[in-house]
């Protein structure tokens, strides 16, 4: 593991100087996301098909298997590592992005983290080679920031939990062969006691994909309901103590929020360099519009907001990488770099007019695609929640 | 409710009548319309037959003679039920039938003023001369004398209702300096159309180029006058409107925002029981009525005349401004559901931007406002 095991370390990384491992990993995702993905990536969104090339490419490049450890076939990196990749990925397709992020760190991450090595050895190499996609249920109907409110239930009958129940809003849903899923295995009168977090394949008897979400954007990554009809899933399939899948939920969204964190400022990264060609190109009066004095403050601005965010998310991957449960670190990376990247979506989309208005442009895509960051993984209102509570 | 205004009986009727229209009529398709992109037909006729494109127009034209505040409260009301159709309407009825209106000889607006007030023949302007709009790059029209006409060739970019207006007002460049309008039928021979605009948001707007190779008017459709000068004063006009759309946009997304959040339950409480809903309601209200306010006062200045150029102008960069900060929180506390086309302020939020983008079309406008103001 490419840890950053000193403070001087830490201190580079967050500066932009990743170590030799890190870099590698982010110039070889450029290049994927430039030569694979970028080339799709207005197809993906047109069509709103799952983005295959660009999966296919991060796999073969071994990074869907990021953060799974060698033994299981992984690539064994770090956070530090796993952000370099999403950068580069949001940078060109926010679908392949979340798709990417949901599925090292929804799923991979409490499997490796929380699970049995019974688990671990059944499902690991699977995740490692993309065999299985992952995805992650925890929201209801009822059940969206108020977490807690589970109403999906998992019974103990035998050796087996029968769940019933239905999860929405479900990323991958339509794609992926393994779920981390959470359901209630006890009323308790505290909502957040009770809860369990399970591991289920997609083709077990009683799980059904239900409706897909039209949406405003992040097009070419599915959002749908997934039924719970009496499914039996084996015992050992249990994640993590009974009673504690809240606890679960929340650490794995943590860290999931410096993925999200990542995809706002890929996006607010491509932003800049859509905006930069075009400024540059085009002239008002006869000189570019890049010179004129308010289209250069707004650039600066967006450079000043995306350099930011990119020190909270490195911040916030070197504290994962040296302690399990950062929060401060994470929440402030997510809170900031999306509100940052819609921030420069809507300034983008001004400079450029109707030009960065059309369907096929980078700037009219990522002006849709960023909306989502500051929603899931938890609002920005959660955010404020959770880091208030840190002061 | 307008209620501040003092408005006339006959305009609380209208206005009685356009809202109970765009309750049943406009709102309950702007969805789908969005989704397919297609054009407000139906919405369309039903417009026509409540005789409302002439509002402001004088009836001895064909019109309402009810003046541009009552314009303005129309073009709100459709906006908050489907900005798209309200951006149509502002084309023709702006646009088109302003230029025909201001500029026109009592022969010419006869000829044409009735079919547009009675929504009959859709209507669009063509901005084709470089002087007014700095338009995306368009390479312009040229009109070059021919016999006793005019000629047109080259191209009018992103015209509103470009693909389907039956009647356009090109305004070009003149061979030799200068600009002009020209009253060009839609059948015109060489006139030629682009697909619509695949556009972010206002989709069901139809944003087409529309080119001229040779183009044939006759002296008779040309309008009088200083062609420059006539197009400003149309976009001042449309200015207000384009105010009134965004405001129409802020309100529909503040209903629907107190709507949801009294509905919405979470940690057993709604959705509008906490401090921090509260504090964004106040915030999306006194923005939505700041650029209302800032609206009335500008129609009600282009109902004086003259010297309403600057308070339009404000009117609309702030109403733009508020309509995507309204229908950006208005997503933001929907959640999940805002992302979601089936919950439409996701619409919404789209079409606030495609208007905020009008703002900087009309740049010009701005730098004009600004100067005016600072007196430089
Ligand atoms: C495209 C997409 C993909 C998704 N993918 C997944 C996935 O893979 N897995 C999964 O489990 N979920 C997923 N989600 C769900 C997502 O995480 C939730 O939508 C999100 O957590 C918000 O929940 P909600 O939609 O129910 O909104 P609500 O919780 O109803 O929130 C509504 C509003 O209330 C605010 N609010 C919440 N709590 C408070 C409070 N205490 N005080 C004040 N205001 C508050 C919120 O910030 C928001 O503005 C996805 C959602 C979308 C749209």
């Amino acid at each position: 593991m490419s840890n950053a095991s000193t403070l001087h370390e830490e201190a580079r990384i967050v500066n932009g100087i990743l170590g030799e491992a890190a870099q590698a990993v982010r110039d070889r995702s450029r290049e994927i996301a430039e030569q694979v993905i970028a080339p799709n990536a207005v197809r993906y969104d047109e069509e709103g098909c799952f983005p295959k090339e660009a999966i296919d490419a991060l796999n073969d490049a071994g990074y869907m298997s990021m953060i799974i450890p060698k033994e299981y076939g992984g690539f064994g990196g770090s956070n530090v590592d796993l952000c370099s990749m999403l950068l580069e990925v949001n940078k060109v397709c926010a679908s392949a992005g979340v798709i990417a992020s949901v599925h090292s760190s929804l799923c991979v991450y409490p499997l490796k983290t929380f699970g049995s090595e019974t688990v671990k050895q059944k499902y690991l190499p699977k995740l490692a080679t993309c065999e299985l996609l992952g995805a992650y249920c925890l929201t209801e109907p009822e059940a969206g920031s108020d977490a807690a409110n589970q109403r999906t239930t998992a019974e103990l009958d035998g050796d087996h939990y029968v769940l019933n129940g239905s999860k929405i809003f479900i990323t991958t849903g339509k794609e992926a062969g393994l779920f981390i899923v959470f359901a209630r295995t006890s009323k308790e009168d505290k909502p957040a006691k009770g809860i369990s977090c399970f591991v289920v394949e997609a083709d077990t008897p009683g799980l059904t994909v239900g409706k897909a979400e039209i949406k405003m954007g992040i097009k070419a990554s599915s959002t749908t309901e997934i039924h719970f009809d009496n499914c039996r899933v084996p015992a050992e399939n249990l994640i993590g103590e009974r009673g504690r899948g809240f606890n679960i939920a929340m650490e794995i969204l943590n860290g999931g929020r410096v993925g999200i964190a990542c995809q706002g400022a890929g996006i607010h990264a491509g932003i800049i360099e859509e905006l930069d060609a075009f400024t540059k190109s085009e002239t008002r009066n006869g000189k570019p519009l890049a010179y004129q004095q308010d289209v250069a403050w707004t650039m600066s601005e967006l450079i000043a907001e995306h350099d930011a965010a990119e020190a909270l998310i490195f911040r916030a991957a070197c504290a994962r990488d040296r302690e399990p449960n950062p929060i401060r670190e994470c929440s402030t990376a997510k809170l900031f770099s999306s509100q940052a990247c819609n921030r420069a979506a809507r300034r983008a989309m001004q400079i450029m007019g109707l030009k960065g208005a059309v369907r096929g442009n980078r700037v009219e895509r990522f002006y849709r695609d960023a909306r989502i960051t500051e929603i899931y993984e938890g609002t920005s209102e959660v955010q404020k929640i959770v880091i208030a509570r840190t002061i | 409710m307008a209620d501040h205004l003092n408005l006339n009986e006959e305009q609380q009727m209208l206005l009685e009548t356009i809202d109970e229209f765009t309750k049943g009529e406009v709102r309950p398709g702007a969805g789908e319309r969005d989704l397919e992109r297609t054009f407000p037909e139906d919405v369309w006729e039903g417009l026509a037959e409540l005789g409302l494109m002439g509002v402001a127009y004088p009836e001895e034209v064909g019109g309402v003679g009810l003046g541009w505040l009552t314009h303005a409260l129309v073009v709100e009301s459709l906006a908050r039920g489907c900005a798209a159709t309200a951006m149509t309407f502002v084309a023709h009825a702006n646009l088109a039938m302003g230029a025909i209106a201001t500029a026109g000889s009592d022969e010419q607006k006869e000829r044409w003023m009735e079919e547009l007030c009675s929504g009959e023949t859709l209507g669009a302007l063509a901005l084709g001369a470089g002087e007014v709009l700095a338009g995306p790059a368009a390479e312009g029209v040229t009109a070059s004398k021919s016999g006793d006409g005019w000629v047109l060739q080259g191209t009018a970019a992103t015209v509103v209702n470009g693909s389907r207006a039956a009647l356009l007002v090109v305004h070009a460049n003149v061979e030799g300096g200068g600009s002009g309008l020209f009253v060009v039928r839609g059948d015109a021979v060489g006139l030629g159309r682009g697909a619509s605009h695949h556009t972010s948001g206002l989709r069901a707007a139809d944003y087409a180029d529309v080119t001229f190779e040779g183009v044939a008017v006759p002296a008779a459709d040309t309008l009088p006058g200083d062609a420059d000068a006539i197009v400003r004063g149309v976009l001042d006009a449309s200015r207000v409107s384009l105010a009134a759309i965004a405001v129409g946009i802020a309100r529909d997304a503040f209903d629907r925002t107190i709507d949801y959040s009294k509905e919405r339950q979470m940690f057993g409480r709604r959705l509008a029981d906490f401090d921090g809903t509260l504090e964004k309601f106040s915030t999306m209200a006194s923005a939505t009525e700041s650029a209302r306010r800032l609206l009335y006062a500008a129609a009600t200045a282009q109902d004086g005349g003259d010297g309403y150029a600057s308070i339009a102008t404000m009117a609309q960069l702030h109403a733009a401004r508020v309509a995507h900060d309204v229908a950006y929180e208005a997503v933001q506390i929907f959640g999940g559901y805002g992302y979601c086309h089936e919950y439409a302020v996701e619409r919404l939020q789209r079409d606030a931007k495609m208007v905020e983008i009008g703002v900087d079309e009309t740049a010009f406008a701005r730098r004009a406002l600004a100067r005016e103001l600072a007196a430089i």
